[in-house]
């Protein structure tokens, strides 16, 4: 099954009141529910361990019973648009350690404002936000490290 | 400074490919600037590009990673900036960083300074004292094409004086060798010409390609490494980077591939 699907599943799950989805197509089956706190360990990104971050995908596609915790890192409001990390990296909030970051909560953005810098390599990734609007949340830490993918900032 | 050595626009385009003066949009020189990084990323987001060239004698705020600042004092060093454009998703650029360091080596190898190597990701070293740098930075979103600026910062000839505020040990190409360095302008056509190839050969090669390269020139291969990553010391023996250019670190918990975080690599 793809795993955006499962992540949309995810999101749904979040958005709504029940605790469990299961959902069958064809031979494949995973079933979703809401994991108890303190369960947050087997999705937590290792990000300099790569067996492990691949281990963290295994869930979706071949355990169908074993439960994926909620993330924490989701954005609250399903209408907001979600800037997601487009690589492995490190995510920095601002330009240099001692400089103000790119944007706060409340801040009103226009499309092609850079939001962060995710580095990877030495490569300086200055992320744009596609959309304009107003930063609604930010969901890393400046210095963390982020997965491809990972919801960055949600935008309303 | 001598006539020779004053960066010229009609000696350096005298010098370039046929194939890269096509591609160049515009070739700027200027005798001061905060950053080539910088002024480049001004001259893409004013509508010019995609490919721009810039050098200058002196940067006023010179940049490394993470707001680190490049020494740039006006001397003989060389301060160079080149942006190109790619219509691809982050991925298929993993590892130009790189192999921007293994084209500047060869660049420099070619005038006759062997003894030249990687420091992962991309310094370049003679034993431990740096002798140039590079720093990548990439403009875009998820989905709209991605516009990179390549810094390049070589130490040609820096005085003892201008060099005392840098702190980590450095070194110049004019004290590594008795004979003297290439011609500004020359080693930035070349530089220029090595990275345009770079650039356009690499969606297709990949970092594949470059691995073996890149580990052949590592400095830290089969040694002790420590590397501190977002304050977490990790440390193992070097092996190299792997198909991704991520580096390789043979720890206690077994091996590591290193992409991210605040990286130093040192001798234990």
């Amino acid at each position: 099954m793809d795993i955006r699907k499962v992540k949309k599943l995810i999101e749904l799950l979040e958005a709504s009141d029940i605790d469990e989805i299961e959902i069958k197509e064809g031979e494949e089956a995973v079933r979703i529910s809401r994991g108890k706190k303190g369960s947050t360990q087997a999705v937590s990104p290792v990000y300099h361990a790569p067996a492990m971050t691949s281990a963290m995908v295994a869930p979706a596609d071949n355990e169908e019973t074993r439960p994926i915790s909620e993330p924490t890192t989701e954005p609250r409001n399903s209408d907001n648009y979600v800037v997601k990390s487009p690589m492995v990296g490190t995510f920095y909030r601002s330009p240099a350690p001692n400089s103000q970051p790119f944007v706060e909560v409340g801040d009103s953005i226009k499309a092609g404002d850079v939001l962060c810098i995710v580095e990877a390599m030495k490569m300086m990734n200055q992320i744009e936000t596609e959309k304009a609007g107003t930063i609604a949340e930010i969901f890393v830490e400046n210095g963390e490290a982020v997965e491809f993918d990972q919801p960055l900032f949600s935008i309303a | 400074m001598k006539q020779s050595d004053v960066l010229d626009s009609k000696l350096i385009k005298g010098m370039l490919s046929p194939g890269s003066l096509d591609r160049i949009s515009k070739l700027i020189l200027l005798r001061e600037v905060d950053s080539t990084n910088s002024l480049l990323q001004k001259e893409l987001n004013a509508g010019l590009g995609p490919v721009l060239v810039c050098a200058a004698d002196q940067q006023t705020a010179g940049r490394g990673r993470s707001g680190k600042i490049w020494h740039s004092p006006l001397s003989k060093n060389i301060y160079l900036s080149i942006s190109w454009e790619y219509a691809l998703p982050y991925n298929k650029l993993e590892g130009l960083s790189l192999a921007i360091g293994v084209v500047v080596l060869d660049s420099l190898i070619s005038y006759g300074y062997p003894k030249l190597k990687l420091k992962w990701p991309n310094d370049i070293l003679f034993g431990d004292a740096k002798l140039a740098g590079i720093l990548v930075e990439i403009i875009g979103g998820a989905n709209s094409s991605l516009k990179i600026i390549v810094g390049v910062g070589i130490n040609v000839k820096m005085s003892a004086k201008q060099g005392s505020v840098i702190e980590r040990s450095w070194t110049d190409l004019s004290s590594i060798s008795h004979k003297s360095p290439p011609s500004r302008n020359e080693l930035i056509a070349k530089l220029v010409d090595h990275l345009i190839d770079l650039f356009l050969s690499y969606p297709e090669k990949g970092f594949s390609y470059w691995r073996d390269s890149w580990n052949a020139r590592d400095s830290f291969i089969g040694k002790n490494a420590k590397i501190i990553s977002n304050g977490e010391i990790l440390s193992g023996i070097s092996r190299g980077v792997d198909s991704k250019g991520r580096l390789i670190l043979d720890s206690s918990e077994g091996l590591l591939f290193i992409a991210a975080g605040d990286l130093s690599l040192r001798e234990s």
